[in-house]
């Protein structure tokens, strides 16, 4: 319960510094928009086309929003000296971990949340089904944990934010056709019991990424 | 026989020798510039004798 | 005595990987059927199979490597993983090379989402953004340290992008390409083997060349050092 409470004490921290600005979540909610413009004028997603390119382009936007909102949670970490004061206490550093990619898959589902109704108005597909949802967090789960990670390491290269999507998307693409692929299913109206070969993928990563995440962890933040 | 086929193997045989000389040649630099730099320091301590 | 022993070892395995991919490549040309679907050209599946399998075995070195380097610190581990990247890199891109260049006139494009072809262009893209996080640090200490760790988890993620790639083209097979389509005989398998063997060689041969470049960057860092200590005392 102690471990709890330190986590539970980081995912605090983050929640109120984004309450007072703001500024994350609705860069990533503007962004989010931006994209989903971009892509409808780009594919022409009118009608049947927009039915079937719904679960693509919603993850394409998740996963682009989430590398903003990965880099600068970690930013704000660094800039705010937060992190030496963390690794000074005497907090293991899985807490750490587990707590900076909680926060991270929380403001990620924030924005995800309040975007599904609007894509799935806008592209007139059912994404408002349990079976999404499930999706949804399996996915943004192991994509904001590796993200976290790698954000960790990012921050610390010449390049910083630029380097997080070129090392974060080739390790997602599990995530990313797994998620497309059930959402997919699911929107024609299979149950998830039927696409649970994607989901199952989903849940492996999910289980594979949080182990290496927490052993490697401690390396990425210490020195 | 078919210019892909012709293609593929000039691949393999290119990029492994780019490989090679891009080793060889930068193994070539770092070894002068050793010897420069072991001629600097048998100099140095020699003036200091 | 020992760095001589080391030496013609190495010229020892230079040789070998000479002789061995001279061996394939005749097994390649002369042994190996024709193959009946596709004629003379499917001859480049030889190739760009091996050096797929070099193209993710390298990776594989790299993980271990990384392993070795967090829980020793020992700067040889590195050397290894760092080599092995660059050695795999070629290969990798071989393989998304001739893999290009045999789809062209078996399925009449360059890119086919073949789930082979697919996961070696991600494993492509991994080594890029290895050598890129490398490039973008300063000290030595975090290159190796972080190499490390998106060498770890960045393998741990091909096994399951692979299966992701198959399902997705087994489901969604392409109208263009069924398949691979292929009739494989023994002779073809025999030929693959020795393809791959001698494939490894090289790597190893390679491998050796590459890590021996360091080692000289590092003896050239050290004296620098010495020289720097010296003048400034």
């Amino acid at each position: 319960m102690e471990f709890l409470r330190k986590v539970l004490t980081i995912v605090n921290k983050d929640i109120a510094a984004e309450l007072h600005t703001k500024e994350m979540i609705s860069a990533m909610l503007v962004f989010s928009v931006l994209a989903l413009l971009i892509f409808s004028f780009a594919l022409d997603l009118r009608g049947e086309m927009a039915e079937v390119a719904a679960p693509g382009v919603l993850w394409a936007t998740i996963a682009f929003a989430g590398t903003l909102g990965l880099s600068r949670s970690m930013a704000r970490e660094q800039q705010g000296g937060c992190i030496d004061g963390l690794l000074l206490a005497p907090v293991d550093r899985s807490a750490i971990f587990f707590g900076k990619a909680a926060g991270n898959l929380l403001f990620m589902a924030i924005v995800e949340v309040i975007l599904l109704p609007f894509f799935a108005a806008l592209f007139d597909v059912p994404l408002l089904r349990p079976g999404v949802l499930i999706v949804l967090v399996l996915g943004t789960l192991g994509y904001a944990a590796v993200g976290t990670l790698l954000a960790a390491i990012a921050v610390n290269t010449r390049a910083r934010e630029v380097m997080l999507p070129v090392l974060l998307l080739p390790l997602a693409v599990p995530v990313l056709i797994g998620a497309v692929r059930a959402t997919g299913g699911l929107v024609e109206g299979r149950t998830l019991g039927q696409v649970g070969g994607w989901v199952r993928i989903l849940v492996v990563y999910d289980l594979v990424i949080l182990a290496v995440s927490l052993l490697t962890f401690g390396y990425v933040v210490e020195g | 026989m078919s210019i892909y086929l012709v293609a593929a193997y000039g691949v393999f045989w290119i990029f492994t020798l780019v490989l090679v000389l891009s080793i060889w040649a930068r193994q070539r630099r770092i070894e002068q510039d050793l010897e420069a730099f072991k001629d600097r320091l048998d100099r140095s301590q020699v003036d200091e004798d | 005595m020992d760095n001589l022993r080391r030496y013609w070892l190495g010229v020892l395995l230079a040789a070998a990987s000479g002789v061995a991919v001279i061996v394939a490549l005749g097994m390649v040309f002369f042994y190996a059927p024709r193959e009946v679907t596709m004629g003379e050209v499917q001859r480049i599946f030889y190739f760009h199979v091996a050096s797929a399998w070099i193209g993710f075995f390298a990776f594989f070195v790299t993980f271990l490597s990384g392993i070795g380097y967090l829980a020793t610190d020992k700067r040889r581990w590195d050397i290894v993983g760092l080599s092995s990247v660059e050695v795999g890199l070629t290969f990798i891109t071989m393989t998304v090379v001739t893999g290009a260049l045999w789809a062209k006139p078996v399925w009449g494009t360059y890119w086919t989402w073949e789930p082979r072809l697919t996961i070696s262009a991600v494993q492509l893209l991994i080594y890029v953004a290895y050598g890129m996080l490398r490039a973008s640090l300063d000290s030595s200490e975090q290159k190796a340290r972080f190499g490390a760790v998106y060498g770890i988890v960045a393998f741990v993620t091909v096994p399951l992008s692979w299966v992701a790639i198959r399902w997705w083209r087994t489901i969604h097979p392409d109208i263009l390409t069924g398949g691979e389509g292929m009739a494989v005989t023994a002779r073809m398998t025999q030929t693959l083997l020795v393809t791959i063997s001698a494939f490894t060689l090289l790597y190893a041969t390679l491998l050796r060349l590459r890590v021996s470049l360091e080692q000289a960057t590092d003896e050239l860092a050290r004296l620098r050092l010495r020289l720097e200590r010296r003048s400034s005392s």
